[in-house]
This record gives structure tokens, sequence and C-alpha cells, in this order.
């Protein structure tokens, strides 16, 4: 008998919708005319699935009794005799009770499928063996129910359910998926926007392992070689250097920008053990990469270029990420380098990346300002070509003996003197015409050996040839003077156009400005300081250098000083900077002083916002405390003048009811102080807390006493660990946060106050059913001095939330506002939990 | 009788205020919002209105 098919709908947290959609697929099938049966579907009491559940057969469960209670379970028996040709089957990874025919429901479902029935099933991501530790991680709770990862991967069809974390939150807070006496600490952790995220992410990626691995079945035998890129991979070329580590922490940074990105790094050894990479760097980089998450790759290869491209492709790699050339310039004589080559071949698969890093180009800086001076070796160069050139050339001439005829040995000479112009420049091609003309005249004219000339003719050659000599030399020289100039200006003019725009726009911090300056000028380090007035001692506002490199202290320590104003000063070290360089280097000063002004206001209009904020604040408290303050003192007002008329016989009851308003009057206005004191103490910073080992149900409710009995339901299990508080603040804390949930409660409802568990915390949640606070008030409730819409009876200063906030925070804990499901408040009181 | 409707929402405030008006023999009508005091004052036509400032409704 053929084996049946299964079919999975993955889902990525409770909610989402994966037993509806099971359902719907049951209902198209038997629309169809397949014989579908319900095998086992769990309703959890959600209307719209048990809509879901009518027209469709269900096969009855399986009754058993363990340790006095009954459960349910499928049953295999009936699902078999019954024989459809599908069967829905809930919760793949659902352990059966002990006494049941499997241990586990996906062993059910095996026989079901061996027996040639179809099935549908359902499983969350959570429940994955493998992903075991990484739902943990996330979520804080270890999954007992598990099921292999080889029965899910071995499914015929996965289809996600697929829902985004903001929607099965609001289905969360409709109540849609739990009753709000269902909602504790621990689930409501779970649902946590990042939780749901980070859940998603893992369900969407492990559905994208399974396409992936299809496609590379594909790829392998239909024998396609192009890469199909389906998530971002991308290799690190490293050389060994110490640059490698920006190379890899970027690479990391763009493989986080698309989901799943994979971050290979490679070095390419030459096979014959020649190389410049230090093993104790790689050693580290190797680190650093496994430590992102990403893979360390040795390859050899001779050709550089080609076994960087090989790899990436042999790994489908989308996008190489390379350092820019450490090469001085006229290393480039001998090929273009990796980088260049490796941009040109990569092809349209390939995206390559040249990363600029703090040792590209070390030492070189801008382009040194040359006037007659050339570099050493070019000076070298140039005097050889122009004087032992024309002797070896002589040499050469009069050994193979051939007589090519004077014009032609002038072009040979002119030759050498023009190419000692373009390695030395004007002197050595001077040098190199007159020692020409001279060796022609005593080698090459008749009468040879002499320094005579007998012909005329020859003469006037020999003039001619030292002036062109000349005039060649001085061209080439000028032109390669100005080649040289331009190049410096180009660069110049960009640095001063990035200099410009990055600081007009206001995007550079000063960190970054002092960043590309060290690195434009190959410097070490760079500090910008300052100092208020002649004899302060400096103090640094910026700074910039390489790994391990301080910035200098004061700018008589620096290797250049470039005064910015009388108090301020760039310090940079690393080495000696021409004169020309520092034309630029005071633009650049110039403008780190602005940028560094730009803070400073940036944060003056910050902090005066701030002022301002809590001007507002006092003036707001002084409306809300006169209000608060006359209203009692009226009523006792009132009261007292009442009774102290002697006009007026007052019977006994009476008396009695003027002077309870008279204590409640003062009993409110004891209250609002209390909190007033308070709030000052949090504000300046006075709350010391005496963190001791308490019991929530010893200290909550002795919270409950000023509000009406009965008004408030408890539910703190006696397994509760204890916790890390100070009893007094604690206590004053649930007090006011539970008085707010009484005040905003319907008056028949209780409020709910329940505590419960999850890693090293301890939630206790205060749960009304009154008209809730829309999102985006919920931070300003908090704050001192708000009431949310219009205040109900006895409603006082807004101040009682926002002293339960800081008592919990001066003990380490939390206070958040969440939706109850199915409308209210809900308020959280994060507390640790004793070791 | 002289009819007094006070509007006023503290609870003690308006117990002191009914209680000593009332002990004075005059007829008082309670209000603690405006919708209430409307209502009220077009049934009871009282003599004088006694309000607390700074009202929501």
């Amino acid at each position: 008998m053929a084996r049946g098919k299964l079919r999975i709908h993955l889902g990525a947290a409770p909610g989402v919708g994966k037993t509806y959609a099971m359902l719907s697929e049951g209902h198209r099938r038997l629309e169809r005319g397949t014989d579908c049966v319900v095998a086992f579907v769990e309703h959890h009491d959600r209307p719209r699935t048990e809509v879901m559940l009518h027209g469709l057969e269900q096969i009855p469960r399986r009754e058993l009794e363990y340790r006095g209670s009954t459960f349910s379970e499928m049953d295999v028996h009936a699902v078999l005799d019954r024989a459809p040709a599908v069967a829905l089957v809930d919760e793949l990874a659902h352990t059966n009770i002990p006494g049941s025919r499997n241990t586990k429901r996906w062993q059910d479902v095996e026989e079901l499928l061996a027996a040639g029935i179809d099935v549908v099933s359902t499983v969350n991501i959570q429940h994955l063996e493998s992903l075991g530790d990484v739902v943990e991680s996330i979520t804080g709770v270890r999954q007992r129910e598990t099921v292999p990862d080889e029965v899910v991967r071995r499914a015929d069809q996965i289809e996600l359910v697929d829902m985004p974390p903001q929607a099965l939150r609001r289905r969360m807070a409709h109540g849609n998926i739990y009753k709000p006496d269902k909602v504790d600490a621990a689930l409501s952790n779970y649902f946590r926007p990042g939780n749901l995220t980070a859940l998603r992410e893992l369900a969407l990626l492990w559905v994208a392992d399974r396409v992936d691995a299809y496609l590379t079945e594909y790829r392998s035998e239909h024998r396609v070689s192009r890469i199909w890129g389906s998530r971002e991979r991308i290799v690190v070329g490293l050389t060994g250097g110490p640059e490698g580590r920006t190379l890899i922490r970027r690479a990391a940074r763009l493989a986080e920008k698309g989901a799943g990105g994979e971050v290979l790094a490679v070095h390419i050894a030459r096979s014959d053990g020649l190389t410049s990479a230090s093993p104790k760097e790689l050693a580290v980089q190797r680190t650093l990469v496994e430590d992102l998450g990403g893979t360390f790759h040795h390859v050899i290869g001779d050709d550089i270029p080609s076994a960087l491209l090989d790899f990436a492709r042999g790994v489908n790699a989308t996008q190489i990420v390379l350092g820019v050339s450490r090469r001085k310039g006229w290393q480039y004589v001998f090929g273009p380098g990796v980088g260049a080559t490796v941009a040109r071949e990569s092809g349209p698969d390939l995206d390559v990346h040249l990363i600029t890093h703090g040792e590209a180009g070390k030492g070189r800086g801008l382009p040194a300002a040359r006037g007659a001076r050339l570099g050493r070796s070019r000076i070298v160069c140039g005097w050889l070509t122009g004087v032992v050139g024309p002797v070896l050339l002589t040499l050469l001439l009069t050994h193979i003996d051939a007589d090519l005829g004077l014009a032609n040995d002038m072009l040979l000479f002119l030759t050498l003197t023009v190419a000692a112009a373009l390695f030395g420049g004007l002197l050595p091609a001077l040098a190199s015409a007159a020692f020409g003309s001279l060796l022609l005249n005593y080698y090459f004219t008749p009468p040879l050996h002499r320094l005579t000339i007998a012909d005329s003719k020859n003469l006037v050659a020999l003039v001619v040839f030292f002036a062109v000599a000349v005039s060649v030399a001085s061209v080439v020289d000028l032109a390669a003077r100005r080649t040289h100039q331009a190049a410096r200006l180009r660069a110049e003019s960009e640095i001063l156009s990035f200099l410009a725009g990055s600081v007009l726009r206001g995007e550079t911090s000063l960190e970054a400005l002092l960043e590309r300056m060290r690195e434009t000028f190959g410097m070490e380090s760079v500090a910008l300081l300052e100092r208020e007035n002649e004899v302060a001692p400096w103090t640094c506002a910026g700074s910039a250098g390489s790994a391990g490199r301080r910035p200098v202290p004061r700018p008589e320590d620096a290797d250049v000083d470039m005064p910015v104003s009388d108090h301020m000063a760039l310090a940079l070290s690393g080495r000696v900077l021409p004169a020309s360089d520092r034309r630029i280097l005071a633009a650049f000063a110039a403008q780190a002083a602005v940028v560094l002004d730009r803070q400073r206001l940036r944060s003056e209009a910050d902090q005066a916002k701030e002022l301002a904020e809590g001007n507002r604040i006092r003036t707001a408290l002084l409306a809300a405390v006169s209000h608060d303050l006359r209203t009692p003192l009226a009523g006792i007002k009132a009261s007292v003048s009442s009774l102290r008329s002697g006009d007026v016989e007052w019977s006994e009851e009476d008396r009695a009811e003027l002077l309870a308003a008279i204590e409640e009057g003062a009993d409110r206005l004891d209250h609002l102080v209390g909190n007033l004191l308070d709030m000052s103490r949090l504000h300046t910073g006075t709350v010391t807390s005496t963190i001791r080992e308490a019991g929530l149900d010893e200290v909550i409710p002795m919270a409950l006493s000023g509000v009406p009995e009965g008004s408030v339901e408890l539910d703190i299990p006696e397994t509760l660990p204890m916790v890390d508080v100070d009893k007094g603040l604690l206590e004053r804390s649930v007090a006011n946060v539970v008085e707010n949930a009484v005040k905003y409660s319907p008056q028949d409802t209780p409020v709910l106050v329940s505590a419960s568990a999850i890693a090293d915390r301890v939630e206790v949640r205060v749960v009304d059913r009154g008209p809730g606070v829309p999102d985006e008030a919920k931070a300003r409730i908090f704050e001192p001095f708000q009431r949310h819409g219009d205040s109900p009876r006895g409603a006082g200063v807004g101040l009682g939330l926002a002293v339960a906030r800081g008592f919990a925070e001066a003990m380490g804990g939390s206070l958040t506002a969440e939706d109850t499901p199915g409308g209210g408040l809900t308020m959280v009181l994060g507390l640790r939990a004793s070791r | 009788m002289t009819r007094v409707l006070v509007v006023e929402d503290d609870p003690q405030l308006v117990r002191a205020l009914v209680l000593s008006l009332r002990a004075r023999r005059y007829g008082v009508d309670p209000a603690p919002d405006g919708v209430t005091a409307l209502r009220l004052a077009a049934a009871r036509r009282p003599d004088v209105v006694g309000m607390g400032h700074r009202f929501g409704t």
C-alpha cells in the first residue's frame, strides 16, 4: 500500500491560525469529494475555530484516566478502522498520556501514514527539537513537547502560517487567543513583540532553509551552474593583515541587513608558502568570524583573484567583500591588484564591495607635493638611465660592430635622454644629453676617439641632438610635474567637497570627521584639544586613532600641531606632514571646530527643551495640587463650620457623618502630601531602598488596605519564589497601582491581582476591565500629573503611577502597562526573584 | 421652602453641604455632574444654585 502524504501547517506562535488553516483545508478537500475526517482537533475555546469544526466528521476521542484526571487523546484504532483518505491531526508535537498506544502523537501520525492515510497536521516552530536551545534563549521557556526535525523535514508539503507580530498581539489584546485570567507572566513575556519577531524569523528561516535545500537539489539535478541567490551569502577575502577585522565586521553588518545572511571568511594561501600573512592575526580573525556566526576557510591558490572567485561561486556567494589595496602606487606596474581583478571577473551574479580601512595606503596620505624633487628611487633611476645608459649603449654599439649610421646612433641616445627625463626629471636628462653628445663625438664621429669633429655636418647634427634632447627633456619633465599637481589638486578638492558637504548637512559626528582626517593623512591618531584659557590644561574634545593608539594629550607632544583658535588645537601623531598638506589640514581643523560647536549647541538645545518640559510639569503640578488640596479642605471646612455653628441642633447621626467627612478629607490630604513628598524624593534621588528577601503573599495583602473590600481578587500561588525587594516601597507601589485600577474598573468587576514567575523574574499583574488606555498614551500615564481621559469619582492628582514606577525602579524592578485581553488595562510589576 | 441645587463632584464636600443646609431647613438637591444639574434645575426649579468650578461635563 502506498504511504500516505503528510502536509504540515507550520506556525511561529500560538494563535497565528494553524488549526484554522488546517480546518479550512479539510473543508476544501471535503468539497472536492475527498473523504476527510477530523482525527483530533483542539479548538482552545476559540469561537472562530470552533465554528470551522461544523460540517466535518469527527472521530470520537479516547478517554484515559491518569492520576485521577480524565484526558482525551486521539483514538488511533478508530481512525485506522474508519480508514479515511485524509485525517486532520492537530498539534504534531503533543505528548500522549502514559498508557496510550504511542508516547508521541507524531508516532500515531506515522502509523496513519503507514496505513496509506494522508495526514494534515500542525506544529509550532518552537516545538522542533533542534531549535530547543534557540527558542529557550529567545523566550526563556524550555519546550517540553518536541517533535524530531526529521519528521517535519520528511513531510511532503510544509505550509507556513504567517502573521505579523503586531496583528498577533492585536488578536491577543482582543482576547481571541487567551482569556484574561489565563495570561500570566510567562505567556505575556512570550507575546512580547521582540519574541514574536524572533520566532517568526526563525520559522521563516527554517522554511527558507527547506527551500534552499530543494533549490540545491534542483540545481544539481539540472546542472545549473549560475548562482541562485535565495539569500545573502557573503565571502570576505582576507590577506592576514590587521585590516581583516574591519572587513569581517563590515561583512557581518551587510549580512545582518538581509534575513539569514551568512558570512564566509576565506584566506587564500600560495602553494609555495610565500605569504605575508601573520598566523597569529589569522587566528584572531578566525575567532572573530566564528563569534559573529560566520565560518572561516583556508584555500590554496597561486592566482588569488581566480581562487577567490572559484571559492565564492562554489559556495553560492552573492557578495564578496575585499579591502582596498595596501599596495603603493608603483606596485600597480605589476598588475591591476586583486580587488580590481575580482571586480572585473566577478560577473553579474556577484557584487564586489571594496572596503576602505585604516591600513589602506598607509603612510602615503595625499600625493606628496613635488617641486623639482621626485622620489629617491626615481631620481636614482633617472641618473642611472642618463649616465650609465649611454655608457652601456656605447659599449653595445661599438661591440656589435654593426654600422647603423650616425643618425640612428643619435636617435638611440635621444631615447635614453627622454627616458632619463621621464624617470628622473630635468637634471638627469640634461646630464644625459651632455654626456651622450660627448660619447657620440668621441666614439661615433670621425675622427674616432678624438673630441674633434672633421665633418661640419656632423657638428650641426650633434648640436641639433643636444638642443632636441634638452627641449624634449624639459617638456617631459613639465608634463610629469603638471600631471602630478593635477592629481594632488583633485585629491584636495575631493576632500574639501566632502568636508563642505558633510559638515553643512550636519551628518558628521566629530569622531567620524577626525577618523576621516586620520585616514586622509595616514596618521596614527588625531585629537581635537581645547582649554579654558592660556594656563589651563588641555582637554580632549574628541579623538580618533588606529587600534591601541592613544591620542596625544598636549599639542606640544604631537608630531603635527595645528592651532584652530586661541584655545583649540588639533594634535596629530604618526609622522611629520609636509607643509603643503597643512593647507588641507587647516580646512579640516576649522570644520572640526564647527562640528564640535554644532554638537554642543545641539546638546544645549536638548537641555533647554528638558528644562522647558520640567517647567511645564511644575506649572501643571501647581494647578493640579491647588485643585486637589482645595477640594478636601473645602469639605473639612464646611463640616467643621457646620458643627461649630450654634444655631443648629445636630442629631447624633449627622454629627457622626460630618466627623467622618472630616476624617476622610484629612486622610486624602495626607495621602496627597505623602505622594508629593515621595515624588520630590524620587526627583532628587533621595529614595533609598533596603533590598531584602520577601514573600509576595505577605506584602501584597498589606497593600490592599486602602481599597474597599471585595474590589480586588487575589491570586498568588504559594509556590512562588521569594523576591528581592524593599517591602515599604513595594507596598506603596502595589497600593498605588491597585488603587488606580479600582478607580477605573467597573463597580461590579473586581480587579485581579495575580503573580507568576518566569526565569529569574516574578511578575505581579494587576488586571482591570476598565476602559483601557490606547497604546500611544501608555507611556504618558506614568508621567506625573497625567490623568487619562475624564477623571472619574475620587480622582486625585495623577501622581500615583509615577510614584509606583519610581519606587519599582528604585528597587531594580519595572512597571509597564499592557492591554487586558478583551478590554481594560493590565499593569505589570516586574521584580527580581531571590536566588 | 427654599430649594438649593448643589453642583459638586466631591462626595465629602457634598455630604457636608447637604447636611448643614438641610439642618437649616433648605431643600437640597445634590448633582455630581453638569448633566444631572441641568436635569434637576429643569425639574426642581431651585431658588439658588451653588456650583464648584472646573467642571468637565
